[in-house]
């Protein structure tokens, strides 16, 4: 069917699929008003200006707000500039198509939704604890490598991936990362794709549950005040049950107000010698409990407590990042760290193994690029957008939002002092627990300030005085990257409430970081399971998996699945040199490789529609993407040096062990052993990440080099059906947008059936 | 009631009131509303009676409490994954 299409002067165009209806769709010209030119001269001028007061001008004193200004003005040129570029010449959106939402609607998952409510959905989707904790444990390098890949990388790698994976999902009737690496790829690169994204899943749970011990462990506070956490989501659950159904915005304020209660309530816990003696659990004990819970979680209907905790999440990371923000605008704090650290330079750091190249790239995954956004954007979001070429401002745009906050969170990181850092995230092994050993190791790193002058050493007593600031026993190896992000929060939010709200920020922090981890426990487990009974429904005799609502099958299945993440996950906190020392590069890895996954499919789909001479705007990400995930896979298989490589410790532990030898930092036969058993596990763990890759990305080349020779193949897009709606494609609706919008409400109609926008 | 966007006022130039004031604040309050909502998906149930009104006027529409009882049954049989 085609389209009627009518000019409408200084280069706009109107389309209407029926002739009696007003347009569903406006195409401008590019080309900037003399006054939009100016703007975004001056954005990009203080732009590099920023860029070159964190880069080169340097010196004593570097303001975080620098690294705001930096990251804002290169997130809108990417947006007005890259992202257009993409959306013009290569992704092509038609607005005159229906959308899954506008195509399928169905009243609950598929719907169309305004746009402007659906980049907070999508964003909220997004978050998570991942880009909170990946650029604090990337500090250890020095402030610039890490903001340089967080704005780098999300303007031409992980945004560009979001984008993408969302529109070619919205062409093919909002189908999954896995249904679509099946379609493009064929039978062999899908089944890896999709082995691929379980096997990453059980990772990724089991070392965001290592970075929620490490703020709980010994923290009577934290462990009373997010165990709170499920008592009131229980409440919440019931009450939006039984006594007011869908009052979710009612009970959610009820349920943020008693978190807030509970986190005060924590404090009184933490003084009260009695209570806290109760409420000091180890690491182990931890992980038992939360391996019980996480089994709970996940067999216990969605209502009673998955949903509850999923409202409460939203609403305190919304509130936590917008306090964030708040604090670092208004404290303006300066950078504590160097540009780049010894440990930068030479690989030697104590937060996590390994040199810049590769291993800060993996380490900051989410910001920058993180291969989970393409599960939401493809599946969740697809189903609800109004217009194809929205999916720009919420696709690439989201991500942006997303690479901001770890921006923060690395500004949190490299603005609080270089011992307090060094010594919070370092392992025990390294600092030996107490202050007085950890005052002594830090003393003895050589740290510099920004400016390249020695700093002083400190004192014992100022490690003790910093736990006692924020209410915790001690924060020496307090490492996983968490209890540091607290840390930053309650310096940059004294500004409220002064130092003595110190504690309360604190433990806000660790209450929002946990909330988000638990979730992502319980949500993970329940796909992780799905996946796998679906998988193992295929085999013969054993069909019935395949049925969702037989318990049975779900409870086994749940089993299986949480006994995969806590074997890792006990792993993890027994491990003698610390889990996230060991397993964060797995996390990344694993996490960056789903990256690949993403986009190998959508360069494969670009290549088969005859777009290979725009293959490279997906393709160099992926490149670069391959190569940092398999070096560093490489050497975490293969190097001779035992910090790195996962086989050579292994060698090194057997070998004293069969010497009747023990090995720092084991303390016992047994701790040899753990460390024996680990290091195998890890190491073979590594191998099946990158052969899954590496199938995948052969698989897609197989395709590709078919597709180019044939000057294209078909893909699986879906049939043009024409559209009946109108939306504007930004957040506000430009004159040409509004005049469309203007003769719907002249001829009395909605422009769309929900969403009014005026 | 609807679930689209509370309309505004047309953007001209009135004198600040109390009366406008009023209105005004209430306009942005409701804004305030319809977007909140509409990120939590408190609005799930109105959107869908407006669907089914829209699309099949015929349908009797579902009691609330039945409604959600289902949405989160849905959830139960599909479930979304959460970032990391």
């Amino acid at each position: 069917m085609k389209a009627h299409v009518e000019e409408r002067g200084d280069g706009v165009t109107v389309y209407r699929n029926d002739p009696a209806r007003p347009p569903i769709a406006v195409e401008e010209p590019q080309t900037l008003t003399p006054r939009a030119k100016v703007i975004f001269a001056l954005i990009a001028l203080v732009g590099a200006i920023a860029w070159a007061m964190i880069a080169i001008v340097r010196g004593e004193d570097v303001n975080a707000v620098w690294f705001v200004a930096a990251a804002v003005c290169t997130y809108v040129i990417a947006f007005r500039f890259y992202a257009r570029l993409i959306e013009y010449r290569v992704l092509q959106p038609r607005d005159t198509r229906m959308t899954p939402a506008e195509e399928f609607e169905n009243g609950k998952d598929f719907m169309p939704t305004d746009r402007r409510i659906l980049v907070g959905h999508h964003f909220a989707a997004i978050a998570g604890a991942g880009p909170l904790v990946g650029p604090v444990l990337a500090a250890q390098m020095g402030y610039l490598p890490g903001t340089m890949w967080i704005i780098i990388g999300v303007v031409f790698a992980g945004a560009v991936q979001d984008y993408m994976v969302m529109h070619m999902s919205i062409r093919r009737r909002g189908r999954s990362l896995g249904q679509m690496a099946r379609d493009e790829l064929g039978a062999v690169g899908g089944w890896a794709a999709i082995v691929g994204v379980l096997t990453i899943m059980i990772i990724i749970i089991a070392v965001l549950g290592i970075v929620v011990i490490g703020a709980l462990a010994e923290s009577p506070w934290g462990v009373f005040s997010v165990g709170l956490t499920i008592p009131i989501a229980l409440f919440m659950g019931v009450y939006l049950r039984y006594l007011r159904p869908g009052a979710v915005n009612e009970i959610s304020i009820i349920g943020v107000v008693l978190l807030i209660l509970a986190i005060l309530a924590g404090g009184w816990v933490h003084n009260s010698p009695t209570l806290a003696e109760t409420f000091t659990l180890d690491k182990v004990t931890l992980a038992w409990l939360l391996i019980i819970y996480g089994f709970a979680a996940a067999v216990l209907p969605v209502w009673l407590l998955l949903a509850p905790r999923d409202y409460l999440s939203t609403f305190m990371k919304v509130g936590t990042i917008v306090l964030l923000a708040l604090g670092i605008l208004i404290s303006m704090p300066t950078v504590q760290m160097p540009a780049l650290t010894q440990f930068g330079r030479d690989g030697t750091g104590p937060a996590f193994a390994g040199s810049l190249f590769p291993f800060l790239f993996i380490t900051i995954a989410c910001g920058a690029l993180s291969g989970f956004h393409a599960l939401i954007s493809s599946g969740t979001t697809p189903k609800l957008i109004e217009k194809e070429s929205q999916a720009r401002m919420i696709g690439y745009g989201s991500m942006l939002t997303e690479s901001f906050v770890a921006i923060m969170a690395l500004v949190a990181a490299v603005s609080i002092d270089q011992h307090i850092y060094f010594a919070m995230n370092a392992p025990a092994a390294l600092t030996g627990g107490t202050p007085e050993a950890a005052a002594e190791y830090v003393n003895g790193l050589g740290l510099m300030g920004p400016g390249g002058a020695a700093l002083q050493n400190i004192d014992p007593a100022l490690l003790q005085q910093a736990a006692v600031d924020v209410g915790e026993k001690s924060i020496i190896s307090r490492t996983g990257g968490a209890p540091t992000l607290a840390f930053g929060m309650s310096e940059v939010m004294s500004f409220l409430g002064g130092s003595g709200m110190k504690a309360f920020w604190y433990h806000f922090a660790v209450m929002f970081e946990a909330l988000f981890i638990l979730t992502t426990v319980d949500a993970g487990t329940r796909v992780a399971r799905f996946m796998f009974s679906d998988a193992i429904g295929n085999i013969p005799g054993l069909g019935r998996f395949k049925d969702p609502s037989w318990r049975v099958g779900a409870w086994i299945c749940s089993l299986i699945v949480v006994a995969g993440w806590g074997s890792i996950l006990l792993m993890g906190v027994k491990d003698p040199l610390g889990g996230i020392y060991t397993l964060f590069p797995l996390f990344g890895i694993a996490n960056q490789l789903l990256a690949a996954i993403a986009l190998t499919v959508v360069t494969a789909i670009l290549v088969k529609q005859g777009k290979l001479k725009w293959a490279w705007i997906p393709g160099i990400p992926l490149a670069w993407d391959l190569i940092v995930t398999l070096s560093a896979s490489y050497q975490k298989i293969f190097s001779d040096v035992p910090a790195i490589g996962y086989f050579a410790n292994h060698d090194k532990f057997v070998a004293a062990r069969d010497a009747g030898k023990i090995l720092a930092p084991a303390k016992s036969i047994e701790d040899m052993e753990k460390v024996i058993r680990n290091t195998m596990i890890q190491g073979w763990l590594s191998i099946i990440y990158a052969v899954l890759v590496i199938v995948v990305v052969v698989a897609a080349l197989v395709v590709m080099v078919k597709a180019a020779r044939a000057g294209g193949l078909p893909t699986s897009e879906a049939e043009d059906v024409p559209s009946k709606i109108f939306a504007p494609r930004g957040f506000r609706a430009t004159p040409a947008e509004q005049a469309v919008l203007d003769e719907w409400a002249q001829a009395g109609l909605d422009p769309t059936p929900v969403g009014r926008p005026h | 009631m609807g679930s689209g966007r509370p309309r505004s006022n047309p953007g001209r130039a009135t004198p600040l009131t109390d009366a406008t004031i009023t209105s005004r604040v209430r306009a942005a309050a409701r804004t305030l509303r319809w977007y909140v909502r509409g990120v939590t998906g408190a609005d799930a149930y109105e959107r869908y009676c407006e669907h089914l009104t829209r699309t099949h006027p015929d349908e009797p529409l579902p009691a609330e409490r039945d409604f959600w009882r289902e949405k989160y049954a849905d959830q139960e049989r599909n479930p979304k994954t959460r970032c990391c």
